[in-house]
C-alpha cells in the first residue's frame, strides 16, 4: 500500500570487504571489514524505529585485538508535522557528510574520507534528542540535536577526540553536548554549515575539581565547526568539506590525563568524480567512477605548553580510482592512496620495536574492495 | 477543498485534499516550472508532478522505496537521508541501498485539471 496507516517492519544492510596493500610495512592484509544489518519498523505515519547492528572485522572473540559488535544507531523517530520530526534514542548527528550516509556505495574510494574518520570522528553516534525540520517556504533543513558530552579520559594521541566518544554505551549524563545543521539546496548545488559543542568532563563536581578539570554541562568544551558543498551536474561530482576543532582546556586534560590532547585541528577536502559511461544508452543502471581527492588535516595544529608536537599528525593524502556499479547497490572499488606526512618527534618514539620499519614521510596504499547495500 | 499556491525559491508546492482518493491540480499551477511539488494535506507522502509535455505528467510519490522515509526533490533528484539513496527525476534509482523505483500514480488532464490517482 502506497499510502495508509498500515504499520511495516522493513530490514535492509550494508558491509563490504577490504584488501590494502602498505608499501611501508610491504604487508597486505584482506578483511571483511563491516557487516551491518539494519532493522526499522513503522507503527504509524508518524512514529518509527530505526536501528543498525554493526559487526566489524567478521568475528569478536574474547581477549584478542580488533572486532567489534555495536549498535551504530536506535532510535525513535516521530513526527511532529509533516515537515519536522524528533529522533530520540541512538543516532548520528547530522556533522559533516559521511556522518549520516556511511554506506559503502555512497562515497568513492575503499576507505571513508580520513578527514571524516580523524578529525570528524565519524561515525559518530551518540544519546540524546534531536529536531529536525523542512523550511516550505526555502529550499532550506535545519537540525538541532542535545547529546551526552565527550569523554576527555578517552582521547588518545593521534586520534584527536575520536576515543572520546560514548557510543550509547553507560555515557556520562553529567556533560552535554549542542549540535545543529544547516542544509540549503539551490540547483545542483547542496551547502552544509554544523557546529558542535559540548563538555568532556563526566566527573561529580568534587572528583573533576582535584583534577582541576571544569565539570559541568559544557565544562572542558570541544567545539567543531565544518562547512561543506556538493556540486552535481550530470556525470560530474564534486564535494568539499573543511572542518576545525578547538579544544580550549587542553592543557588541563593533558594534566590529568597525559594524553597529549591538541588545543586544536583543521582538514579540510576536495573530491572529483567523473562518470566515465553515462553517455551510453544500454548503461542505464551501471556507472564507472573515476575520481580523486585531496585530504590535508593537521590533527595538532596547535598545542598547549604541556603538549609534545606530533608532525606526523600534520597529513596529506591523495586518494584515486575507481568505483564501479553494476547496480546501484554494489560498488566495486579500486584506489590508490598516497599519504604524506611530517617527521616523527623522537621524544614521542618511545620503546621502538626492533622489527618495526624504518619510518617514511610517504606511504603509499594499494586498496580493492567491494562494498554493497540492500 | 484546500488550495493554496505557495511559491518556493526552488520548486512551487501545491496544497491541497483529496477527494476519494483522488488529487486535483489545476494545470496552470505549471505555469512557473515543469515541477510541482502537490502536498495532499490529509495523506503522509507528498507527490512529485512533472511535466513532460502539454499533455504528458508524470507523479511520483516522495516515499523512499527502501524504508519508507520521506524523501527530498534537491537539484533534479530525489534524495533520502536515512540511508542515503537517490533517485533520477523518472524515479529509477541512481544509488542504493533502494532497490525499487519511486511509486508512480495514474495522472490525467481533464479539462484543465490534472486527475491524480492516489489508489
Ligand atoms: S529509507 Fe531511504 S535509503 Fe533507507
Amino acid at each position: 500500500m502506497i499510502f495508509g496507516k498500515n504499520s511495516s517492519t522493513s530490514i535492509g544492510g550494508y558491509g563490504n570487504y577490504f584488501y590494502q596493500y602498505n608499501s611501508n610495512l610491504n604487508k597486505s592484509e584482506i578483511n571483511l571489514e563491516r557487516t551491518v544489518l539494519f532493522f526499522g519498523h513503522k507503527f504509524s505515519d508518524r512514529f518509527s524505529f530505526f536501528s543498525e547492528i554493526e559487526i566489524e572485522d567478521a568475528k569478536v572473540s574474547g581477549g584478542e585485538e580488533g572486532g567489534e559488535i555495536a549498535i551504530e544507531q536506535a532510535y525513535i523517530k516521530f513526527y511532529v508535522s509533516r515537515n519536522t520530526y524528533l529522533n530520540a534514542g541512538l543516532f548520528l548527528p547530522r556533522i559533516g557528510i559521511i556522518n549520516e550516509n556511511h554506506l559503502p556505495n555512497t562515497y568513492n574510494g575503499n576507505e571513508r574520507p580520513m578527514l571524516e574518520q580523524l578529525v570528524i570522528p565519524s561515525t559518530w553516534r551518540e544519546l540524546g534528542i534531536g529536531i529536525y525540520t523542512q523550511l516550505d517556504a526555502l529550499p532550506m533543513n535545519l537540525s538541532f540535536a542535545v547529546l551526552n558530552g565527550l569523554n576527555s579520559s578517552g582521547f588518545e594521541h593521534g586520534t584527536l577526540i575520536r576515543g572520546g566518544r560514548y557510543e550509547g554505551s553507560k555515557a556520562s549524563a553529567n556533560n552535554l553536548a549542542f549540535t545543529g545543521a544547516v542544509q540549503y539546496n539551490i540547483n545542483k548545488f547542496s551547502f552544509q554549515v554544523s557546529g558542535y559543542a559540548g563538555g568532556t568532563v563526566g566527573f561529580s563536581p568534587k572528583e573533576a575539581d582535584s583534577l582541576n578539570l571544569e565539570s559541568g554541562p559544557l565544562g572542558t568544551p570541544v567545539i567543531l565547526g565544518e562547512a561543506n558543498v556538493q556540486y552535481k551536474n550530470k556525470a560530474l561530482t564534486i564535494k568539499a568539506l573543511a572542518t576545525t576543532v578547538s579544544i580550549p582546556d587542553a592543557k588541563q586534560i593533558n594534566s590529568a590525563f597525559a594524553n597529549n590532547t591538541p588545543e586544536s585541528a583543521f582538514g579540510y577536502y576536495v573530491e572529483a568524480a567523473y562518470d566515465l559511461i553515462h553517455n551510453r544508452k544500454s548503461e542505464k543502471k551501471r556507472s564507472l567512477l573515476a575520481f580523486v581527492r585531496y585530504e590535508k588535516m593537521n590533527l595538532n595544529s596547535t598545542i598547549p605548553t604541556n603538549g609534545i608536537e606530533d608532525p606526523t599528525l600534520d597529513q596529506s593524502h591523495v586518494i584515486a580510482g575507481l568505483t564501479y556499479f553494476p547496480i546501484p547497490n554494489i560498488a566495486i572499488k579500486g584506489d590508490v592512496r598516497l599519504s604524506h606526512t611530517g617527521d616523527q618527534n623522537p621524544s614521542l618514539v618511545i620503546n621502538p620495536d626492533p622489527t618495526a620499519p624504518p619510518f617514511e614521510n610517504d606511504i603509499q596504499f594499494i586498496n580493492i574492495g567491494i562494498g554493497f547495500s540492500f | 477543498m484546500l488550495t493554496i499556491l505557495e511559491s518556493c525559491s526552488n520548486i512551487p508546492l501545491y496544497k491541497t485534499k483529496s477527494e476519494n482518493k483522488i488529487v486535483r491540480v489545476p494545470v496552470n499551477a505549471f505555469l512557473k516550472s515543469k515541477y510541482l511539488i502537490v502536498i495532499p494535506l490529509d495523506v503522509s507522502y507528498n507527490i512529485t508532478v512533472i511535466k513532460k509535455t502539454e499533455t504528458d505528467f508524470h507523479s511520483l510519490v516522495m516515499k523512499c522505496t527502501h524504508a519508507d522515509n520521506p524523501v527530498q526533490f534537491i537539484g533534479n533528484e530525489f534524495k533520502c537521508s536515512l540511508h542515503g539513496s537517490i533517485f533520477d527525476n523518472s524515479g529509477k534509482v541512481k544509488t542504493g541501498p533502494a532497490e525499487k523505483p519511486l511509486y508512480s500514480l495514474v495522472t490525467e488532464l481533464i479539462n484543465n485539471e490534472l486527475i491524480i490517482n492516489l489508489k
